[in-house]
């Protein structure tokens, strides 16, 4: 998609610090109004997960009277400190628990202002990247500009991709109900931004904490330690050294162990306060859980359907149907191998990164519209280097969003109305995969990467 | 109560007429649920409800993974008018799947039992709780009760959709086909999108 270059298109886009204005009241607003809204009206505007973080808070400043504390290891011995996970359904890191805790003893919405302000980061983030990896290699942008104005008509470009994050009804709306996915959001965009900085001691801390805050973007790793590898040896020959050198170097040892070494202290720490509750809880349960109430993926059928059943006495076929490994296989197929080749091939972090989420998203067993922001987050990232028409664009969001529709009326009539209409939900949900493999697929063939010759860098962009 | 669908709101009036009797009791609704409904704790502290719950707290289990029991929900309310609403907002599980065309299964809820609880000096109350009910720490035990006769109503009683094991078989192929044709379209276009890579890296080393 090719921008129009007259100077009258750029004048008509607000600056970024004015967009950032924008954003910030628009999301003040929002909070205002949920407060207003959750004291006047049975059907809350707030999100049921913001209820689970603050009731985990509370548990840790105030443990529940059946003395219900942290039982880790090295729990304080001289103080209490609560045990978040006493709230049911809490599945979450013990941090974000105790991020939350100014909802006890400062405002209850504090939570909130705190999400919404992670989206302005990301935002921020965003147009940092546009400006400083993505815009200036895109010379096909914009081919008649001149270079006294290519400056502003980056900054007019970077302000309009950035405003499709801030100003996206999907990502104001998650933050503003509660939801805590603008945080991950944060912290996988700070990987990405050092990692093209070529600061891989950052890269790799930061991606070590994503890991621990949500156990997927140990993905983004692969990835990372590919493009670290696909150095080019050098012409001094193909010594045995430099070949060792290539395949076990020692940045992306360093990567490896930094990362690992970030995400393993965080995890011992937890486990040394908050004990086994806190394992299961954050990491364990998310191994083997069963989803079986209605969700976008397809699997959440034949879950119900099987939930109690043993599998034992069935041929090794229909045993095969029903293992986990059906959808697992794909998952991590694509989404560690486009990681591992492309990364290899210098394709682009941001394309690999959001290749390697949306097949994560696409093939898990479960799937709620939150996962979405896992993907669309880089997608102002990737438009300067997707050559589609405006017209593939249009028909690319009719059936993201059409699929999600689709699914979405049909469950409101299973669930609000009790209508029987499980296996039409269930064909829906095929419809989804169906659509947003399609969606993918029309995106990767637009992709025009950017290939660099100077193989010597340590994160090629 | 108007049932529709997996959420909704047990509404229970009392009628307190003679409230003036009872000034030193309080006033308790009791409802035994079936395995099937969901009582959220913490959703009914965000209504302000005084209650105490006995029963499975697991949100999450379809009645396939939870024991066939019932659970107890007593709610102490405040007689401040002559006319007392309670409402319970209830969840309900997804119930065992059954074979058949578009089958549903009936859950029935018990009425509830509306009672004064007084201390001891009321000497002429003799009513008892059902005899399967647990004991609630919300409730004094030497307490006299008088449960409410004219809130006996009929059965409450609603259906609501399950799964069809039919279609089990069904479901099994086409989920994992659909899943493996989306994988290899998929790989497909991974698989082009990296030849051009290949040669756009080896075109401009050359």
């Amino acid at each position: 998609m090719q921008p129009n270059t007259s100077a009258a298109w750029q004048d008509r886009v607000p600056g970024f610090v004015t967009l950032l204005v924008i954003s910030v009241v628009l999301r003040v607003v929002l909070i205002l109004y949920s407060e207003w809204h959750d004291a006047h009206s049975i059907v809350k505007y707030t999100d049921i997960d913001y209820r689970v973080f603050s009731d985990a808070a509370r548990f840790i400043l105030y443990p529940k009277p059946q003395g219900d504390i942290a039982k880790g290891p090295l729990a304080p011995l001289f103080f209490t400190v609560g045990n978040p996970y006493a709230r049911e359904t809490y599945r979450y890191t013990p941090l974000l628990a105790i991020l939350l805790l100014p909802n006890e003893w400062l405002h209850p919405s504090f939570g909130k202002y705190l999400f919404a302000a992670c989206d302005l980061i990301n935002g921020a983030l965003i147009y940092r990247i546009l400006m400083s990896h993505i815009l200036p290699h895109t010379k096909s942008l914009a081919p008649d500009v001149s270079a006294k104005d290519s400056k502003r008509f980056m900054r007019a470009h970077a302000s309009l991709l950035a405003a499709t994050h801030l100003l996206n009804p999907l990502v104001f709306t998650i933050s503003t109900r509660g939801s805590s996915e603008a945080i991950l959001c944060t912290f996988v965009l700070l990987t990405l931004f050092y990692a093209l900085e070529r600061r891989q001691n950052a890269a790799a801390v930061v991606l070590g904490l994503s890991a621990h805050w949500k156990i997927y973007p140990i993905i983004y790793g692969v990835s990372c330690v590919s493009a670290i590898t696909s150095q080019r040896i050098d012409g001094k020959g193909w010594k045995f050294s430099h070949l060792l050198r290539r395949l076990v170097g020692r940045e992306a040892i360093c990567f490896v162990l930094l990362s690992a070494g970030t995400f393993i202290i965080l995890g011992a720490i937890c486990y040394a306060v908050w004990g086994y509750p806190f394992l299961y809880e954050a990491y364990l349960y998310h191994t083997d859980r069963r989803d079986h109430r209605h969700n976008f993926s397809p699997y959440f059928y034949l879950i119900y359907l099987t939930y109690s059943g043993t599998s034992a006495n069935l041929s090794t076929w229909r045993q095969l149907l029903r293992s986990p490994f059906t959808s697992l296989i794909p998952q991590l197929t694509l989404s560690l191998g486009t990681g591992l080749v492309f990364g290899q091939l210098s394709a682009g972090l941001p394309f690999v990164w959001f290749v390697q989420t949306f097949t994560f998203v696409l093939f898990n067993r479960v799937c709620t519209s939150q996962y979405f922001i896992w993907y669309t987050l880089f997608i102002p990232l990737l438009v300067p280097r997707i050559n589609l028409s405006w017209k593939k664009w249009v028909m690319c969001g009719a059936v993201w969003m059409g699929t999600q529709a689709l699914w979405l009326a049909e469950a409101y009539k299973l669930e609000f109305l009790g209508d029987d209409v499980f296996f039409g939900l269930w064909v829906r949900s095929l419809v989804y995969v169906v659509g947003h493999a399609w969606v993918l697929g029309v995106i990767m063939r637009g992709y025009i990467p950017h290939v660099s010759c100077n193989q010597h860098s340590s994160i090629p962009e | 109560m108007q049932v529709k669908g997996f959420h909704s709101t047990l509404s229970t009036s009392i009628p307190l007429h003679a409230r003036h009797e009872y000034a030193a009791c309080n006033l308790f609704v009791l409802h035994e649920l079936p395995a099937d409904i969901i009582i959220d704790s913490f959703e009914l502290n965000d209504h302000g409800l005084s209650f105490q719950f006995v029963g499975n707290t697991n949100l999450e289990l379809p009645m396939s993974g939870v024991a066939n029991e019932s659970g107890w929900l007593l709610v102490a309310v405040k007689p401040e008018a002559d006319l007392i609403v309670v409402d319970v907002p209830l969840h309900v599980r997804y119930g065992v799947p059954q074979e058949g065309h578009d089958p549903r299964h009936i859950i029935q809820l018990p009425p509830p039992t509306c009672f004064w609880a007084c201390p001891s000096s009321y000497k002429s109350l003799h009513s008892t709780l059902p005899s399967q009910s647990p004991t609630f720490h919300l409730l004094n035990s030497s307490a006299q009760l008088e449960i409410f006769q004219h809130t006996t109503s009929s059965l409450l009683s609603f259906d609501i959709p399950v799964g069809n094991i039919n279609h089990i078989l069904y479901i099994e192929l086409c989920t994992v086909t659909v899943t493996l044709l989306a994988f290899v379209y998929v790989v497909q276009h991974c698989w082009t999108i990296s030849k051009t890579l290949y040669y756009d890296v080896h075109l401009k080393m050359q």
